[in-house]
This record gives C-alpha cells, structure tokens and sequence, in this order.
C-alpha cells in the first residue's frame, strides 16, 4: 500500500515537474527569444531612422552680435542633448502656443538661443515618431511642418519657436530643465574656439536673414575618398548581389556589358552594378499601394538603407517628393551625406544626391545610389601655406561673374531692368550659405574632395573653392 | 520797411537750409557716424560705415565687425587706436583718452569691390578702442567709433554703480 502511495507521489511529482519544464521552455523562453528579436530589430533601424532627419546647421546666438554656426553634432553633441528636450515639449501635457511674427522670429536671434536648420520641410508627426514618442501632444496638430528649430538658452522663461518661412509657433509656460543643454551652450561660448558669423541685416543693411562669416579661424579638414563598392572584388559583389536579391549568386542571370558594368536579373527583379560604383536597383511592387504614408516609407527606407549600405554614418535625408506610378502613390527620397560633419557635394550631373529611392510605404521599387567613403588619410595640415576665405571674401571676389549670371537667369538685360542697386537685389536674393566638400567623382580611389562655400542665389548654385576663391562648380535650377 | 524785412528773414531761411544740403561741418550724420570731415550729404551717403551702428558704445566683446559701403575701387583705411587703464588714468566714455594717450593696434588699407561693400574684423582690447575709418576720395572723410571694452566683471560692477541708468546705453551686448 505504500509502494503504491509513493509510486502515486512520484508520478504526482514527475507530472509537476514536466508541467514547470514546458512552461519555461514553451512560454518564457519564446517570449525572451522574441524580445531579444524586437530590441535587435529596431535597434537597427533607430541606427538610421533618427539620422536620417538630422540638421545640417546649427545657429548658435550667444549675443545681439556674437554669432556661429556648426554644421555637425560631433563635438558638443547639441542636436543629441536638443533632441531629449523636444521629446518632452512634444509630450508634455502644459505648455501654451502662440504663433509670432517673422521680425519677432529674427528679434529673438539677439537673444541666447540655438536654432536648428533641417534641408527639408519636416513633418512634426514624423519628428514626434523620430524622437520616439508614443502619444504625441497637440504641438503636432498646429504646427504641421518645420524646417527650423529654434530653443531659447536664457536661464528664465525658456521657450521654442517650431515653424517655416513666415509661420512660426512659439511655445512657452513649460515646465522642462534645460540645464544640461544649457552648460554645452555655455561651453561653446567659453572655448571661443569658432568662427564668427553675422547677420547680413545688420552687417549689410539687406533684407536678408542669412549669417555668414567675414573672417575664417578654423579650415576644413583635408579629406580623400574612395567608391564604397570595389568592382574589381568579385567576393564583394557576390555578397552585395545576394543581398539584394536574397539567394544564392548561382541562381541569378549575370551579364557583362562591354563598359564593364554588370547586370543581374532575377524574374522582375534588376539590379545594375556600373564601372565607376553607381549601383541600380529595381523590384517590381508585390501589391498595388493606393494610400501613400509617409512614416511608414521613412521606415522602410532606413531599413533598406540599414541592410544595403555599410557605413550608413553621416547620410540624411535631403529631399522629399510625392510620387505616383501605374496608379500607386509614394515618395520619392533623396539622402545626401556628411563626412567630417560637413556636407558632400557631387559633381555628377546625373546624381542629385548620394541616394535616391522610389518607395511606396513597405516597398521600396527603385534605389540609386553611389556611395564614397572617407579613406581616413591623415594630411597635416597647410595652414601656413593658404587662408580659408570667408563667404563674404568669394562673394567680393567674383561679383561680378555673379552679377553676370544674375542678370542672365533673370533675363534682365532683354527686359531693361538692370536697376541702379542691382547689388543690394543680388545680396537679397541669397537663399543660403554653408561650408561644403565637393566630390569630383573622377577617380574610384584616393579622390581628394574640394573645400567650398557653397553660395544659392536665386536658384542658381555656387561652389567657391575656399582657398583660391575661383569658381569650382555651378548650376542652375527654376526649381 | 515791412518788405525789406521779409526779404531779409526769407534769404536767412533759405541760407540756413541750403547750408544743410551744401555744407556738413564735424557732426553727425543720418547713419550716426561721426564726421570729421566736410562733405555734401549725398557723398556721406555713398561712403557709409554701416557697422558698428552706434558712435561711441561699451560692450564685453573683444571681437567687432566692422563693415560699411563704397563705391567700387574706393580706397578704404582703416585704423584701431586702443589705450589700457596701465596709465591708471581710469578712461571710458565718460572720460575719454586724449589723442597722445592711444597707441596703434592695427592699420590696414583695402579696395572696395564691385560689390560695392567692404568689412574687416577687428580684434580689440580692453579699455577704450577708436577705429578711424577714411575714405580715401578727393579730401578725406573719416568716420570715428570708439568702443569701450570690459570683461564681465567689470560690465557687472559699473552696472551697480549707475544703479537706475538705462542699461542697454551702457553695455550693450549684455551677457
């Protein structure tokens, strides 16, 4: 009778046991797996989706005439500090919001202040989702786009001012510390170590809120560079080939074309490898798309970015236009990219941007795309040897080949309209100016990129070799 | 009787007036430069220093723009006098330094280009700065600023001893 008894409590307790086994194989160790699976995933897509909607320059108002302006975040990290601050203005439930008008917008850069500039307009939804805020506030429903961040750095009252040319929302009564962003301010202010920049308002008398610079102390590091894709490595290829195409390189057609670019087709599927590293993708879409979104594209783009591009670093979104094909609608983005914090220009006419891509929320149909990495060569510097010239400098020296282009793009001269103060209409019309490398693209490897100051005025665009002064570079757009 | 005196008191009038449009004396123009020399407005007008703004002002900068306008190919000097308080002669702008009491800090000469536009950077010290700017035309004319030059400390202490003075006269880039 006891033997039966312990028999019973054995197999009671076996029971248990195998029912406390199955749980913590079946429940808790799949949930863990999925998890760990999650945080990979968008850890990897957090790498390239807030990137992709960085500032390309940075205003920094210390006081009414002491000005400067960063292009990257690498050495004081504000955007990164800003950006921690913004997701709690975005999120928070007191704050109020007026809108104000432009003079009060360009009064308030004598105050201490830090204004971001984005290249394109910026959806405040999609900043919100950036900033990975779950249940945006208001702010997203009356200030729909920005291209300018503006965050006020004096101790009492702080505030922010969201908006785009001419609508601009400042936001107060919020109860967020700044003190940390605040101190990095401070620091830059303390180091002194910067170029000074200056309103053309009040420097010039134009009507222009441009800043630009009239004495250079830093120089832009010299920079060589090289095509990511190496067409003479066939294990290279072979690994970018199966990664667009998700199988092995035996499976898919390969032809050679007599310039030496290289075409792979897999049913619908096409992908084109040119001889001087340009890399051309297309894929049929799998499902008609009626309804466009934009965060979702966003998405779908950083991932395809993440998953085909190996030093995604530095590349940021440029551009965004409305696309339609064969009755679906999408997006069509292009990225540029920065490399030592400033950013690249290409010489190629037939590229925009580093990247262009055609996608229709969680498809991408086509990608364009060359690629140029820094070679990491250390060049000690010629300092001795040259001065960086200012903006102000290039713009004097070649005015008047400006004003000929000027009167030219406007057709001036037909319609007799050449105005006695053509010069001050000229300075009025700069769109804007900003320090810049500008890529040749002649040489695959060891390309030395050029330090410019690129200078727009009225749609056409200048690249001004900062040592010589010479026209390096130009072209016009109506756009 | 009555005639000869409307006579008299119309042609003062209109010596007065045209004096104006003819004739400026060491003064102050539109633009708030100070003008040594006699020039016609019009001239003034196209030889301008837009920047710094104000004639004579403190600040806690040791870095100003200064920038102005000409017509191309004028000949643009410019001259930083500076003094310290070593003398210990305590000089701001209240009590400006005599002509003796400054020495050179920086000189330099530039052609106006087609731009129409000129501007230097100037690194200044503390204590009173002048910049002499002459446009070299015909006869001379020169514009004046002087710029007093505090470090913080110093801005924060004049500040208490003028107690209810507007302060934005005094320092005007206030930290």
């Amino acid at each position: 009778m006891i033997k039966e008894r312990l028999k019973t409590l054995l197999l009671a307790s076996l029971v248990c046991m195998s029912l406390f086994f199955t749980r913590k194989l079946w429940i808790t160790v799949p949930e863990n797996f999925v998890s760990s699976f999650k945080s990979d995933e968008s850890a990897k897509v957090n790498y390239i989706f807030p990137d992709m909607l960085n500032p390309t320059k940075y205003v920094l108002n210390f006081n009414k005439k002491n000005h400067t302006v960063f292009y990257s975040d690498e050495e004081y990290k504000l955007w990164a500090s800003s950006k921690e601050i913004l997701k709690q203005v975005l999120s928070s439930e007191n704050f109020e919001i007026v809108k104000v008008s432009d003079e009060e917008y360009v009064s308030d850069f004598n105050k201490r202040s830090l204004v971001f500039y984005f290249p394109e307009d910026i959806n405040v939804y999609i900043l919100a989702k950036v900033l990975d805020i779950n249940k945006p506030n208001d702010i997203t429903e009356n200030v729909e786009e920005v291209n300018s961040i503006y965050l006020s750095m004096e101790k009492n009252s702080p505030f922010i001012i969201l908006g785009k040319d001419g609508n601009y929302f400042k936001i107060y009564n919020f109860n967020i510390e700044m003190k940390n962003l605040r101190e990095l301010f401070n620091g830059v202010e303390q180091n002194k170590d910067y170029t000074y920049y200056y309103s053309m308002r009040d420097t010039l008398e134009i009507d222009n809120n441009i800043y630009m610079p009239y004495e250079m102390i830093n120089e832009l590091p010299v920079l060589y560079v090289e095509n990511e894709i190496n067409i003479e490595d066939e294990e290279e290829i072979k690994n970018i080939v199966e990664g667009f195409f998700n199988k092995n390189i035996d499976y898919i057609r390969e032809i050679t074309e007599d310039n030496g670019s290289m075409i792979y087709i897999d049913n619908q599927k096409f992908l084109k490898i040119y001889k001087d590293g340009v890399l051309e993708y297309f894929c049929p879409l799998e499902k008609t798309v009626k309804k466009r979104n934009l965060y979702i594209s966003l998405n779908s783009a950083a991932d395809f970015i993440s998953a085909h591009v190996s030093s995604p670093k530095g590349i940021y979104l440029s551009k965004v236009n409305e696309i339609k094909s064969d009755g679906n609608s999408g997006y069509g983005f292009t990225f540029k990219y920065k490399l030592k914090g400033y950013p690249v220009l290409l010489e190629k006419d037939d590229m925009n941007g580093f990247i262009y891509m055609e996608v229709f929320n969680d498809y991408v149909r086509t990608y364009k795309s060359l690629i140029r990495k820094d070679m990491n060569i250390s060049v000690s510097s010629s300092k001795s040897d040259h001065k960086m010239l200012s903006a102000f400098d290039v713009l004097d020296l070649n005015y008047s080949y400006i004003e000929g282009k000027y009167i030219e793009d406007n057709d001036l001269k037909t319609k007799n309209k050449i105005e006695e103060n053509l010069n001050i209409k000229i300075m009025n019309s700069i769109d804007d100016v900003y320090l810049a490398y500008l890529d040749p693209c002649k040489a695959e490897r060891g390309e030395k990129l050029t330090a410019v100051w690129v200078i727009k005025i009225s749609g056409r665009i200048y690249a001004f070799d900062v040592y010589t002064g010479q026209v390096v570079y130009e072209k016009f757009s109506k756009e | 009787m009555m005639i000869k005196k409307s006579i008299v008191s119309i042609l003062i009038l209109i010596g007065i007036l045209s004096m104006n449009v003819v004739v400026m004396a060491s003064g102050i123009d539109t633009n708030n430069n100070i003008i040594i020399e006699a020039k016609s407005n019009q001239q003034v007008h196209n030889y301008q220093v837009i920047e710094p703004k104000e004639n004579s002002f403190a600040t806690t900068e040791k870095v100003v723009l200064l920038s102005g306008k000409a017509p191309a190919g004028t000949t643009v000097e410019i001259k930083v006098l500076a003094t310290t308080d070593l003398t210990r002669k305590n000089f701001n702008l209240n009590k400006l330094p005599e002509d003796k009491d400054y020495v050179s800090l920086f000189s330099d000469t530039i052609k106006v280009g087609d731009m129409g536009l000129f501007s230097k950077q100037l690194d200044l010290i503390l204590g009173v700065n002048k910049i002499i700017v002459t446009f070299k035309i015909d006869s001379d004319h020169k514009v004046e600023k002087i710029i007093y030059v505090s470090d913080v400390s110093q801005a924060a202490e004049s500040l208490e001893k003028i107690g209810g003075e507007n302060i934005t006269d005094i320092i005007v880039q206030g930290k």
